[in-house]
């Protein structure tokens, strides 16, 4: 780990560089030293306060969330009509998954008419594909070089790279780290930053976005330990504060990983197609051009084109699939078309640098799932220029 | 955000789980208002539980959930405007107490409430939120017999699926037995457990299992409510506190152990109900949205809005 580490730190600094000679025009940078930009990473945690197993960590993450889409199928499938169809294959994944006594479990609660979550999901589904409006950057700041919020994608690929690396240094669980990139990009669509203070920015992000989601939470003198001297504490706690007022304190944005694991639901939770769907997700949500796709969108991007570049025989974006995407038509909205082709290319010939994603997804916690993915979409762009 | 010179801070109502409650009064409308104090020089920066409370508390907005009105920031803390209560009812039965021995509330006084608790807590779960810490003193009243849910500083966002959660919820007595036994991958009848606590309590004037410690009150539970097996309970037994030695109890009759402290009789619709909320197992408790159609509401149901009881 710690030669990849290295390795990706001194991209982490080069990138740094390549980004702060572009934006060499403002005046904030040119009586700054070249430091002060640069995205600093500690490699040894040892000496902070919680050194936790970081693969170890990781693996049973997954697994709980196998686990707990267990508990997912018992509590919401059962009064699903629309699931008819799919009740072999539920079945059959199942076997895989489950242990035995959770599925007797969904029996007992068919019989007794008692699945209390599923009679509240579509009612939570109907707010947050409301409430994901609410909680959306303004507008893609990456995008207009004239706006008075624009910063360069580059520099938002180092900071976003950057704390995939936190992220997955602090062992916190998915969620955070979405939300955490939401924070950012909500405070960016609307308030000028320095690119000096971008990194406290990014850093404060996670940090709060933790505070919502985590169990157990890192403490402030860690995250500004991993920020090498860029972030000190009180920086840290006024950003929060300053973030949160910005935000009016909405921070329960609806996660798109909530969406994703609806849509999985259709194919029986397909453990690989999902697996494939989490990295996507994160990769999607890293890429500049996408900064402003709303979560529900986002979520059917990744699995749709899993699914596709995996080659599901089956029926394909169908009327469930519809359905629990939140009806996206994937196969005829044009919009959504020109995503997944970008994607796709994206992918093939990346334009934007995530080192630390990459990395991230090629260990065997994650199911080395990256190389699984560029052999795929070698496969599927071949396809598209065939065609 | 108002600003803080707005409301001129009156007497203290009490302590939250991280903060000083104030009564306040609106300077410009003459209203009253509850502000809560958040204290902003903690080592950690801003309290997670104020992140949390605050971002949930404003999607929240039902008559039966307490309403926040605001936030200010000054200097070194955060004030958070409420809608102000009259008391909770923890106070109000406490008032009620006739020297040593407790008295219930009038059972259509409970059944207004507990009808009340109910439709908040169903808007909390419709919205992905678990309270996490039903207990009367967290119930707020006021003189017209409105019940709102208070204090979300345990609260939480799930997930779908549900995530894993903290176990350390729920204060003791209204916890239920699978967050007791460790499990950490609870959801909505987390909160409902409580209700039935807090159900029971109303009716008698004093807590169902008042325990002292973890063990103490999963043995309170037992007691009442019969030991559970994995025949009564499958999976019961792969919990991480389980006990395969925990002393084997029958349920008793929970009309026999609440009549004893209620004047009024108690029918049987009531006891059901308090079955269907005090189920061991967490996957065969009722939803708030199925205990709001329990024949004990019937009379609110077909009348859709219930009219406060006289008295």
């Amino acid at each position: 780990m710690s030669t990849t580490n290295t390795h990706s730190h001194t991209e982490l600094k080069k990138k740094g560089r390549v980004a702060l000679a572009e934006i060499q025009f403002n005046p904030q940078v040119t009586h700054n030293n070249d430091d002060d930009v640069k995205i600093k990473l500690r490699r040894d945690s040892s000496s902070s306060s919680k050194k936790r197993n970081v693969s170890s960590v990781l693996g049973d993450n997954d697994n709980d969330n196998v686990s707990v889409s267990k508990k997912l199928k018992i509590y919401r499938d059962d009064e699903d009509t629309d699931l008819a169809d799919n009740e072999k294959t539920l079945v059959e994944d199942i076997g895989k998954e489950v242990v035995t006594d959770t599925w007797r479990n969904l029996d007992l609660l068919e019989k007794n008419d008692v699945s209390m979550v599923a009679e509240y999901s579509n009612d939570i589904f109907t707010y947050l594909y409301n409430q994901e409006n609410i909680y959306q950057p303004t507008h893609n700041y990456l995008q207009d070089p004239e706006s008075p919020f624009y910063i360069r994608p580059s520099m938002r690929a180092i900071l976003v790279d950057w704390l995939v690396e936190v992220h997955e240094k602090f062992s916190l669980v998915p969620e955070t780290l979405l939300l955490g990139i939401n924070i950012m990009d909500r405070f960016l669509s609307f308030n000028k930053a320095t690119v000096s203070k971008l990194q406290l920015l990014a850093v404060t992000s996670l940090f709060i976005a933790a505070k919502f989601e985590e169990v157990n939470l890192p403490t402030v003198t860690t995250y500004s330990y991993i920020t090498d001297g860029a972030a000190s504490i009180d920086d840290i706690k006024s950003a929060e504060l300053f973030i949160l007022k910005s935000l009016k304190f909405q921070i329960s944005w609806p996660n798109p990983l909530n969406f994703l694991r609806r849509i999985s639901k259709v194919d029986g939770y397909k453990f690989e197609t999902r697996n494939m769907g989490k990295f996507l997700l994160e990769y999607i949500m890293s890429c500049p051009r996408f900064v402003s796709l709303k979560p529900s969108v986002t979520a059917a991007l990744a699995m749709y084109t899993a699914r596709k570049i995996k080659g599901d025989k089956e029926i394909f974006w169908d009327s469930t699939y519809i359905h629990y995407s939140g009806g996206i038509d994937a196969d005829h909205d044009l919009n959504f078309q020109g995503y997944y082709r970008e994607l796709i290319e994206e992918l093939a010939n990346p334009t934007t640098e995530l080192q630390s994603l990459m990395n991230k997804y090629k260990k065997p916690a994650f199911n080395a799932v990256y190389y699984k993915i560029r052999h795929l979409i070698k496969k599927e762009i071949k396809k598209y220029q065939e065609e | 955000m108002s600003s803080s010179s707005q409301f001129k801070q009156l007497e203290k109502l009490g302590n939250g789980t991280y903060a000083t409650v104030y009564k306040g009064l609106n300077k410009t409308t003459g209203a009253y208002v509850a502000l809560k104090e958040v204290k902003l020089d903690s080592e950690e920066g801003t309290p997670s539980t104020a992140i949390r409370e605050i971002s949930l508390m404003k999607e929240l907005k039902h008559e039966n959930i307490v309403r926040l009105y605001d936030v200010i920031h000054t200097e070194n803390k955060l004030t958070l405007v409420f809608e102000y209560m009259d008391n909770d009812l923890k106070k109000y039965m406490d008032s009620r107490t006739v020297g040593n021995s407790p008295r219930g509330l009038e059972l259509n006084l409970v059944k207004y409430f507990q009808w009340q608790l109910l439709e908040g807590l169903a808007f909390c779960h419709e919205n992905k939120i678990l309270h996490r810490d039903l207990k009367p003193q967290n119930l707020l009243i006021n003189k017209k017999g409105a019940l709102k849910l208070g204090d979300f500083g345990l609260a939480r966002a799930f997930g779908i699926p549900v995530n894993t959660f903290s176990s350390e919820v729920v204060t003791l007595w209204y916890r239920a037995p699978d967050v007791l036994m460790g499990s950490r991958t609870y959801s909505t009848s987390i909160d409902i457990w409580s209700c039935g606590c807090i159900l029971a309590e109303m009716i008698t004037g004093k807590p169902l299992f008042p325990g002292s410690n973890d063990e103490e009150q999963l043995k309170l539970i037992f007691e009442t409510m019969g030991t559970p097996t994995e025949a009564t309970w499958p999976g019961v037994s792969a919990l991480p506190k389980y006990n395969p030695n925990f002393p084997q109890r029958l349920p008793k009759d929970l009309r026999m152990v609440l009549q004893p402290y209620c004047k009024e009789p108690l029918d049987d619709n009531v006891i059901d109900l308090l079955h269907g909320l005090l189920q061991l197992n967490p996957d065969m408790r009722l939803s708030a949205k199925q205990a709001l159609h329990h024949p004990w509401f019937a009379e609110y149901y077909q009348h859709y809005t219930p009219a406060p009881p006289s008295s």
